[in-house]
């Protein structure tokens, strides 16, 4: 049982609470066209991507554990984690867990339910992306409709919700109609408002393919101040 | 900042530093008159008290601590009975880019016409120089080591509570007491205690007239002072000065008057290396800190930075100022920590003084904060605060570490918590120690005559022991190198126990004796071996660089073959020139710093060659050889005389600095690099020293402080001794996007996520310069 992984960051401050080390899986089933991490799209990275066995991948994420602290931990990431080898996956969070890591699961939901259920017992808090709310132009943005990412986030209720605020695409009234979805899906969550930033357009570059032209939102104030007034804990980047 | 203390703090930033003479004329007096009449304890007494009796006083517009070493702020006093500056030092010192000194023509001529007569023949660089062996010399001279005494007194001490709590007329009725109860017929020591005590209690009389003579100034002043807000201060200076030094301070005020003119005595007496330090200033004022004096309190403290900052570093010339090249003289002051009793130390003037530390910016005094597994997150994220903002200060020390080493070293638990570290990062018991500096130590070079069979190409002598350089194993090479450590380690120590006795016996320091436990109750001196602990460290220096350098030769010339030992050497000798493939392999080798075992295994073997070497060895003064891993300015210096090293270093490149990785050498980031340095057992040492380099954008906002502080909480968790952060800036990123190679460590916020610089598109490098300086 073995895994290609696209990438292990550690000092991850940004993904869940504390001093984190974020493994990036490869592979995911959405392909947004503003996607950060393009390299990791795709079922193969590169020849030179390492592969792990589950117990490989906690020793080599464990050397961190002093760093972890209080409120730090693992985070799995992607691509899709709940994409995987799922076996490989439980295997994994199963050795942290036994260690008292806390874990969080940056997800982009759009996985068979059995996928979710199988981590639920040793996920902390689930890293949900909200992206589109319109089924069409969900499917426009990221190849696939948005059916199975709202039904899963439904039947879960530690959510951190990360939304990216898209310029063109949900900055203006789709992010009422996101608003709306949230209400009713997890309205308890937690909010990050991620607002696009073209930053990645290296490394598009480096794989020979063109990124599509997005805008950064001058209004993020304005937004997160319409997901307030909704009721939400909301915040800007993190 | 008032307006007083930003007038105060301009003078001292922009005033350029010059020499002053006068200690060295009134030194010389003294000699003439007294020499071959009393003892030596007695004459240096007598030399102290005659500069604090003639010595022009200076009591700068609008401050409220008074007391220059020299005649006026940025002016520093030559100390010719250590080194008797020749004309051409002065011209140099004069002239140089860096580090300079003014020097008057009347210097020149008081130099030349008065000091050098008297003391070319018999200053103690003259002295040490004569004493020490051949092959001493040939290894000062060919930068194995180092040496501090060489140009500067034996230093590194640091103040207790004891003078606030007693004033000098206190200490001599101690000194009396102890002399009269000398028992001549039973102690054989008991003439030379009672010179050495009549010695300190003439340094106490010292002391005592410069406060009498700032107080009568101070009064004057105040009579034709025009203005009567400054005539009035002028008179609580007046009233202040007849209190302390003599008797104990009643006020905060006069608590930091005592300290400051303890600490003008101290470093007027002779310059030890890493001049004087408060120590636990926090502690020590608190007993005299009231909370609604929050504002004057600052005022006060602020005072007191602007006068350690009006206090270059004692010129220095030659090997010991590329060791040292700076005019920060090390004052260096703990801040929360914890209190004898073991309890938390942070109290309120701990918060004081991070925020003078804040608000002032200065190089002097040095100031740290020390971190206990008890110290609140309140004080930590603050402390961080102000560590984050780019400059360097406060540096970080692990107390729970600290009293451990401390105690490791054989002092009472007491006495350990009530220590610290001072200068860099060098680990003592505050009060109670004389904790020496004798010099740094170059592994790497020392790796490099093992390679040559002892010889060194580049000062062309055979320093080392012929052990051959055809190893046939890596084993067979680490023997060689660790017999080769030793061989140094016997030369070093040997020329520091002569020099040690040296100052003994030409040197005393009898103020710094009143002041340090016990050599009063001994009548002993300071330099002698007279307090409680008697430590000499032996710094090491560049640890990544020798650790780099095995690992690479381990890998390909002995595990993979990829080439020979003798490929290897012809590859250096050549500085890599026609041997890229060579140079290639060797810096792609396992590099200390990246939570590599391959790599950290060989670090902690080499710091434990060292240890063995040099930790638990006697020293002249009762007390052991120790170590410490830091290097002021010396792996540059260090580096200058090593030829091309096998990590695939370039000949005359800077070595690696304290115990960090080598220069870019750390690729996994700061949590990988700080696994590594913890796999060194600090708790051996005297102190450690790790640099890590952030980005302001990396560490800016809630998140990034907490990182930090969880940071160092790990570290101090897995017993690192020091941690300071480098918060770096737009210049340091532009140079960064051009020499990529030398910033592979570099980490830079991105958007959500941190990344190494050298990762991201050139546009993004762009973006990113352009944002930075808003986070400054």
């Amino acid at each position: 049982m073995r895994v290609q992984i696209a990438n292990i960051q550690r000092y991850a401050i940004h993904d869940g609470g504390g001093i984190r080390t974020t493994i990036f899986f490869q592979g995911c089933p959405l392909s947004c066209n503003w996607c950060h991490n393009p390299e990791t799209m795709g079922a193969i990275f590169s020849d030179k991507g390492l592969t792990y066995s589950p117990q490989e991948l906690a020793k080599r994420v464990l050397r961190d554990q002093v760093f972890f602290g209080d409120n730090g931990g693992v985070t799995i990431s992607g691509g899709e984690p709940l994409a995987q080898d799922m076996g490989f996956i439980v295997k994994f969070l199963q050795l942290l867990k036994e260690k008292g890591i806390h874990i969080a699961c940056d997800t982009c939901g759009d996985v068979p339910w059995e996928n979710v259920e199988a981590v639920l017992p040793y996920v902390d808090i689930f890293l949900y992306d909200l992206k589109i709310a319109t089924p069409e132009l969900h499917k426009k943005h990221t190849g696939q409709d948005n059916t199975r990412i709202i039904s899963n986030l439904k039947k879960l209720s530690n959510v951190w919700l990360r939304i990216p605020v898209i310029g063109g695409v949900n900055d203006g009234e789709e992010m009422n109609n996101i608003i709306a979805l949230a209400k009713s899906a997890a309205p308890t969550s937690k909010v990050s408002l991620l607002p696009y930033h073209n930053m990645a357009e290296g490394k598009w570059e480096k794989l020979g393919k063109k990124m599509s032209t997005f805008y950064t939102p001058a209004n993020m104030e304005e937004i997160k101040n319409k997901w307030i007034k909704a009721g939400f804990n909301a915040e800007i980047g993190g | 900042m008032t307006q007083r203390v930003a007038r105060l703090r301009n003078q001292s930033e922009t005033t350029p530093p010059r020499l002053s003479l006068e200690r060295a004329k009134l030194v010389t007096d003294t000699y003439e008159k007294y020499e071959g009449q009393v003892s030596i304890p007695e004459l240096r007494a007598y030399a102290l008290l005659n500069i604090m009796e003639n010595k022009k006083l200076c009591i700068n517009p609008g401050e409220l601590i008074v007391g220059e070493k020299g005649d006026a702020p940025q002016t520093a006093p030559t100390f010719p009975e250590l080194i008797c500056h020749s004309t051409e030092d002065m011209k140099v010192m004069d002239a140089r880019e860096l580090i300079s000194f003014k020097v008057t023509p009347e210097d020149f001529k008081i130099q030349e016409e008065r000091i050098q007569p008297f003391w070319e023949k018999r200053c103690m660089r003259r002295k040490i120089m004569e004493a020490v062996s051949p092959e001493w010399k040939d290894c000062y001279s060919a930068g194995i080591f180092t040496e501090f005494m060489e140009q500067r007194g034996p230093g590194h001490t640091v103040g207790s509570d004891i003078f606030y709590k007693n004033g000098f007329i206190d200490f001599k009725n101690k000194i009396a007491k102890t002399l009269a109860e000398l028992d001549y017929e039973a102690d054989m020591e008991a003439q030379k205690r009672a010179e050495q005590l009549r010695a300190m209690d003439i340094a106490c009389d010292a002391i005592i007239t410069l406060g009498k003579r700032y107080a009568d100034l101070a009064e004057s002043m105040a009579q034709s002072e025009s203005d009567t807000k400054r005539a009035a201060e002028l008179r609580q200076i007046a009233d202040n000065c007849r209190v302390v030094p003599a008797h104990k301070p009643q006020t905060y005020w006069q608590a930091i008057q005592m300290y400051w003119f303890v600490h003008l005595c101290v470093t007027t007496e002779l310059n030890p290396w890493d001049a004087y330090s408060p120590g636990r200033l926090d502690q020590h004022l608190m007993p005299f800190y009231k909370e609604e004096d929050h504002d004057f309190a600052l005022e006060l403290l602020q005072c007191l930075w602007v006068k350690f900052n009006n206090q270059p570093a004692p010129p220095k010339v030659g090997i010991t100022l590329k060791e040292s090249s700076t005019y920060t003289d090390f004052a260096n002051i703990n801040t929360g920590g914890i209190k004898p009793d073991g309890s938390d130390g942070v109290n309120p003037v701990s918060m004081l003084i991070l925020e003078c530390m804040d608000s002032m910016r200065l190089l002097q005094p040095s100031s740290n904060v020390q971190i206990s597994k008890k110290t609140p997150r309140y004080f930590l994220r603050r402390a961080l605060e102000v560590s984050r903002k780019g400059w360097g200060q406060p540096a970080f020390y692990n107390t729970d570490a600290i009293v451990q080493e401390l105690i490791n070293a054989g002092k009472t638990i007491d006495d350990a918590r009530k220590g610290g570290a001072s200068g860099c990062v060098e680990t003592g018991a505050f009060g109670n120690e004389a904790y020496i500096l004798t010099g740094y130590f170059n592994l790497p070079k020392i790796l490099e005559l093992t390679l040559n069979n002892g010889f060194d190409k580049v000062s062309c002598k055979q320093l080392g022991l012929t052990l051959g350089n055809n190893f046939s194993t890596y084993e067979e090479l680490m023997t060689a190198f660790k017999q080769q450590i030793n061989h140094f380690a016997r030369i070093k120590i040997s020329g520091s126990n002569i020099i040690e006795s040296l100052y003994a016996r030409y040197m005393p320091v009898p103020f710094l004796s009143v002041i340090t436990n016990d050599c009063i109750a001994t009548g002993q001196d300071y330099n002698a071996g007279g307090a409680r602990y008697n430590t000499s460290y032996v710094q090491g220096v560049g640890i990544g660089t020798v650790t780099d350098s095995l690992a690479a030769i381990k890998q390909h010339v002995y595990d993979e073959k990829t080439f020979s030992l003798d490929d290897l050497a012809a590859a250096l000798d050549a500085d890599f020139e026609g041997n890229a493939h060579i140079h290639e392999k060797l810096l792609s080798a396992p590099k200390y710093g990246n939570d590599d075992d391959y790599a950290d295994a060989i670090m902690h073997e080499v710091f434990m060659a060292y240890y063995d070497c040099v930790s638990g060895k006697p020293n002249t003064r009762g007390g052991q050889y120790r170590i410490n891993m830091l290097p002021t300015t010396c792996h540059v210096y260090f580096g200058e005389v090593c030829t091309a090293s096998a990590n695939g270093r370039k000949a005359h490149k800077p070595l690696s600095e304290g115990i960090s990785p080598t220069q870019g050498a750390d690729i996994n980031g700061p949590t990988a690099a700080l696994l590594s340095a913890a796999k060194m057992d600090h708790l051996r040492t005297g102190g450690t020293l790790l640099n890590i380099k952030f980005t302001p954008s990396t560490v800016a906002g809630e998140k990034g402080l907490d990182a930090m502080a969880d940071l160092v909480k790990a570290y101090f968790t897995m017993d690192g001794h020091h941690i300071q952060f480098n918060v770096v800036d737009r210049a340091t990123l532009i140079a960064a996007q051009q020499n990529p190679e030398e910033y592979k460590d570099l980490i830079v916020r991105v958007a959500g996520y941190s990344d190494h610089f050298r990762n991201l598109s050139k546009a993004l490098q762009d973006e990113i310069i352009e944002r930075t300086e808003q986070n400054i």
